[in-house]
């Protein structure tokens, strides 16, 4: 007989008799049919295979690790002693060498499985240990970089104060006291201008955060004219620590900070937030 | 012989490990123990959701196994033939519990004569077998999905399906066997 191609209903039947699930005429039918087609059989099998790879969906989940050893004593348990290995030494001289060809066979089939096993064993242990000092490693430079960080930071922080430290102690200073306009704000400082180093500092505390693309700009008062000396945001703690250079508004005596869209405006179009004198 | 040592030496099939368990290789016993006995688990515990009870079933499975008496090389792929066995035995349990003897429907009992190939599903580690049969799962229609695990994990005959699911007896077994050829055709590249 020509091998039968599984029509739609031929499979339906095939898989309702892995499933179970057919009246005893249908199983009968197709007991019939595996007979006089062994192709059919192929498909069964591929089908009864489908169904038994099922659990391999389920959440990985895994024994305790005592089992293991149970199970391994347990098989020990089962081998009778006459089926032990090795044999007493004096038995074993009568082996035949056919015999003793067939053990040393099986003895090194099964050096060959423990070399398996240990080495199975020894690359998950490696593999731990790679993790291990992968770790370790990333560990080490996440702390090289936050000493280097922080170290270059603390330098930087440094000579900032220092330099403002030398501006303060220059004569001729003058003070411009700067608070927030509005009475919900706290912000406060100062403006130091030194006319020597032809330099200002602007310290400021409780300076809201901006939203982005939005800056702090001051501006100062000039003969009636407002000139914009600084874009500035504060830092994570509303802090404002600048050092500015004194162009053109050295001399003036009172300033304006005000919110500002992030690019150049020659005049204040947003809101004013600040202001000293 | 060559018995220089190599860095990976060759993984044994689990035929080989089979035979060599037949011939009373502890260690054989242990490499397919290292293979199987997660999805023994898993398996068991599913159906029997109580992990001691999961456990013992695994070992019941695995002595079975180490006295040779119920696997053929030539019935089927281990890993079916565990899952069989170990989703049969669960089940087995799990009426005894409940006082209900009634005999087990039994699947894979039609088990074919000819030897199996290799095919690409078996030489696939378990992990990524895994990984394909979920997402095949994953693709089933719901219906088909719950009935097909209904029927696997809790062992329930379609007419109990039907009466739980208040659904026809016809339906319950029209879906459950269109979902059993859609996942086929689904995993087809990987059981041939």
């Amino acid at each position: 007989m020509a091998p039968l191609e599984p029509s739609e209903q031929l499979e339906n039947l095939l898989a309702g008799y892995v499933l179970g699930n057919l009246t005893s005429e249908e199983a009968a039918q197709v007991k019939q049919l595996l007979d006089h087609n062994p192709d059919l059989l192929t498909e069964l099998r591929r089908l009864e295979s489908t169904l038994a790879v099922i659990p391999l969906s389920l959440p990985v989940s895994s024994p305790s690790q005592q089992l293991e050893t149970r199970i391994l004593q347990a098989a020990e348990a089962e081998v009778s002693p006459a089926n032990r290995s090795p044999a007493k030494p004096r038995s074993r001289m009568r082996l035949s060498w056919q015999w003793g060809g067939a053990i040393a066979a099986v003895m090194i089939a099964g050096l060959g499985i423990e070399t398996y096993r240990l080495h199975q064993t020894l690359a998950a242990t490696e593999l731990e240990n790679h993790h291990l000092h992968q770790q370790l490693a990333i560990a080490q430079a996440t702390l090289d970089r936050v000493r280097q960080t922080e170290l270059a930071t603390t330098r930087k922080e440094l000579s900032r104060y220092q330099q403002a430290v030398n501006l303060l102690r220059q004569p001729n200073n003058r003070v411009l006291n700067l608070r927030g306009t509005s009475s919900k704000s706290h912000s406060s400082g100062s403006l130091v201008i030194v006319p020597t180093k032809s330099s200002a500092m602007l310290v400021l505390q409780d300076v809201e955060t901006l939203p982005r693309g939005k800056v702090y700009r001051m501006w100062a008062f000039i003969n009636g004219e407002k000139v914009s000396c600084a874009d500035f945001k504060p830092n994570d703690r509303g802090e404002v620590f600048l050092k500015l250079p004194l162009d053109k508004w050295g001399g003036t005596t009172e300033v304006a900070v005000t919110v500002e869209p992030d690019r150049a405006l020659s005049m204040p179009v947003g809101k004013m937030v600040i202001t000293g004198s | 012989m060559n018995f220089e040592p190599s860095d990976s030496p060759p993984i044994p099939t689990d035929a080989e490990l089979f035979q060599a368990m037949q011939a009373k290789q502890h260690s054989a016993l242990a490499a397919l123990y290292d293979r199987y006995a997660s999805l023994v688990y898993r398996l068991a515990l599913r159906v029997l959701l109580n992990p001691q009870e999961a456990e013992d079933l695994t070992q019941e499975i695995f002595l079975k196994l180490w006295r040779s008496s119920t696997y053929d090389v030539n019935r089927g792929s281990l890993s079916s033939f565990l899952t069989t066995l170990t989703r049969s035995r669960a089940i087995d349990r799990l009426r005894s519990r409940s006082s209900n003897l009634k005999s087990l429907q039994r699947w894979g009992n039609t088990m074919t004569t000819q030897p199996p190939p290799t095919t690409p599903f078996e030489a696939a580690s378990i992990h990524q077998r895994s990984e394909h049969v979920r997402d095949a799962l994953a693709d089933l229609p719901e219906k088909y999905r719950q009935i097909l695990e209904l029927a696997y994990y809790e062992g329930l005959s379609q007419s109990e399906i039907a009466a739980r699911l208040e659904i026809p007896l016809g339906t319950v077994k029209s879906w459950s066997r269109q979902g059993l050829l859609t996942l086929r055709k689904t995993l087809q590249t990987w059981i041939e």
